[in-house]
């Protein structure tokens, strides 16, 4: 009996194993079809137009020993501004979201500010802005904010909204202060809804921000991306691209591991 | 007795409907906070950084009076309506395929959600010089920032009802097409809808820097214009009609959900 179950485990588990070296195999040769595609199409169209991944494989090595090291100062810059706005639209969105969503005035004071908000395309925001605060990192922080606050606000109002329902009767019973609420219930039961927003957000001002280098002053890896486009440098274009692809992508890795990481301890 | 439990079904009636009134009386005293503000902070500033609310009101009826308003709307929205069209289809389209085909999904799931998390605006200058400078490289922004979050949706559904709804299905005989039309398509509507609510939103991000960046046409363009020309009371025009069109498209789609799918409870919408 427990022979056919061992059996049984075993080849459920080899199967597992070979479905496991296809999906692998898969990746592979998709990859590398996808590349030798890409190059035959690079060498085959005008360079002024695309450029083979051994172009951009080239222009990336080149940007990376550049003994000016621009490609890092326009990474630092780019950092310079995303960081800090990014952190600074998280606090202040769970903030306006942990008031709007305790405080039934505060609600209906600020929702009709952040529908309106929410409604406008905040790119369409930089020509005014540009006009208030004037060219330079400020503008460009305030810029990255106003993309990223709402994502995390609403999200934020959202799930306190829908845990306070469950959870503040029975906390309040035991004798919970309103501190202890907040801190040890209220965020904790709500913070799936807030990463959730936190993840919207980092996406929104990752495209924010270029737009913004490119749009307000040359600067970062928007700027290098405009520098390549207008020089018809085609290889180079592709280079910041590669890079803002890793940045969305390991970001976006880190938020859903933090995310797993959170819910695994408050679960135990 | 039972006068009692109408009189307290009154009383609570009486408070509900006194909420109502009050929350809408504070919405209103809030917006006219910001306009009184906004007139009188436009009546002491220089006309070039901030213009006084109504001259923005005049500016919105003599825009719309010679056609202006109009016509850029009408071309931002050909844009904007082609560009989600596109991405609808080879949303779904990718989506199912990705949903259905294990094979598929591990051959392409990479690079969809490599370009998901990518700010795809950064592709515009490559996608300008491809696809020329008027229409067609706008609906390619469009479509390259609001085809993913449909792709993933589409995926997702198709991933959840899996097994569930499907082994019934199939031991019950349903062919191919029984299943995809009565089984698969009324299962992910919920889904398709949620991905093109944020479509939308990502979709109108797309057109305005298009609009920025290519020629200068529609709303977008009008607001360069504007900018450029320091009008500040003109400004607040196209930025204000954006909105409409971005809140309009979201409650349409809110409303096809409901009227298409009114079985499924609406999921409360994670942003958008």
């Amino acid at each position: 009996m427990t022979d056919n179950i061992d059996k049984a485990l075993a080849a459920e588990r080899a199967r597992f194993r070979r479905l496991g070296w296809e999906r692998r195999l898969i990746i592979v040769v998709t990859l590398i079809v996808f590349l030798l595609a890409w190059e035959l199409v690079g060498r085959l169209t005008n360079p002024m137009f695309f450029a083979p991944p051994s172009a951009v494989f080239d222009a990336f090595v080149h940007a990376v020993a550049d003994p000016e090291a621009r490609l890092l100062h326009a990474l630092l810059q780019t950092l310079s501004i995303l960081v800090p706005g990014f952190l600074l639209a998280s606090f202040l969105g769970v903030a306006l979201g942990v008031l709007m969503g305790r405080s039934n005035i505060a609600y209906h004071i600020l929702d009709p500010y952040v529908t309106i908000f929410y409604n406008i395309p905040r790119v369409a925001l930089i020509p005014i802005l540009l006009l208030w605060i004037g060219i330079g990192d400020t503008l460009k922080i305030v810029i990255v904010v106003l993309a990223a606050i709402f994502p995390v606000s609403v999200n934020t109002t959202v799930g306190i909204r829908d845990v306070s329902a469950q959870f503040v009767e029975p906390a309040r019973s035991m004798q919970a202060t309103e501190r202890q609420l907040l801190w040890q219930v209220i965020l904790p039961a709500a913070f799936p809804f807030i990463a959730a927003g936190i993840k919207l957000a980092l996406g929104r001002a990752l495209t924010t921000v270029i737009v913004a280098e490119y749009f307000v002053s040359v600067s970062g890896l928007g700027g290098l991306l405009q520098q390549a486009s207008t020089t018809y440098q085609m290889a180079l274009m592709f280079v910041p691209v590669i890079i803002l692809a890793g940045m969305g992508i390991a970001v976006d890795a880190a938020v859903t591991y933090a995310e797993r990481s959170l819910l695994r301890r408050y679960r135990s | 007795m039972t006068t009692a439990l109408i009189e307290a079904a009154k009383i609570e009636a009486a408070k509900r409907r006194w909420t109502r009134r009050r929350n809408l009386a504070i919405r209103i005293a809030s917006i006219s906070v910001l306009l009184i503000g906004w007139e009188v902070a436009g009546f002491f500033t220089p006309r070039i950084f901030l213009a006084p609310f109504h001259a923005s009101i005049f500016a919105l009826v003599q825009l719309t009076l010679d056609g202006t308003l109009l016509k850029a709307a009408f071309n931002s929205m050909k844009v904007l309506v082609a560009g989600l069209a596109f991405s609808l289809l080879i949303g779904v389209v990718i989506g199912l395929l990705l949903g259905r085909y294990r094979r598929f999904d591990w051959a392409a799931a990479p690079y969809v959600n490599g370009l998901y998390a990518t700010p795809t605006i950064a592709l515009l200058p490559i996608v300008s010089l491809w696809f020329g400078l008027y229409t067609a490289p706008k609906i390619a922004i469009v479509v390259l920032l609001a085809v993913f979050p449909i792709i993933k949706n589409i995926y997702a559904g198709v991933v959840t009802l899996g097994q569930e709804l499907m082994e019934p299905a199939v031991s019950m005989g349903a062919s191919e097409l029984q299943i995809s039309h009565k089984v698969v398509a009324p299962a992910i509507i919920p889904f398709l809808m949620a991905g093109l609510r944020l479509a939308v939103g990502r979709g109108i991000v797309g057109l305005v820097v298009g609009e920025f960046f290519t020629a200068q046409t529609g709303l977008g363009g009008l607001l360069v214009r504007y900018a450029s020309d320091f009008k500040t009371a003109e400004m607040f025009v196209p930025i204000a009609t954006l909105a409409v069109i971005g809140y309009g498209l979201t409650s349409l789609v809110i409303f096809l959900e409901r009227w298409i799918a009114p079985w499924k409870e609406s999921e409360r919408d994670l942003g958008v």
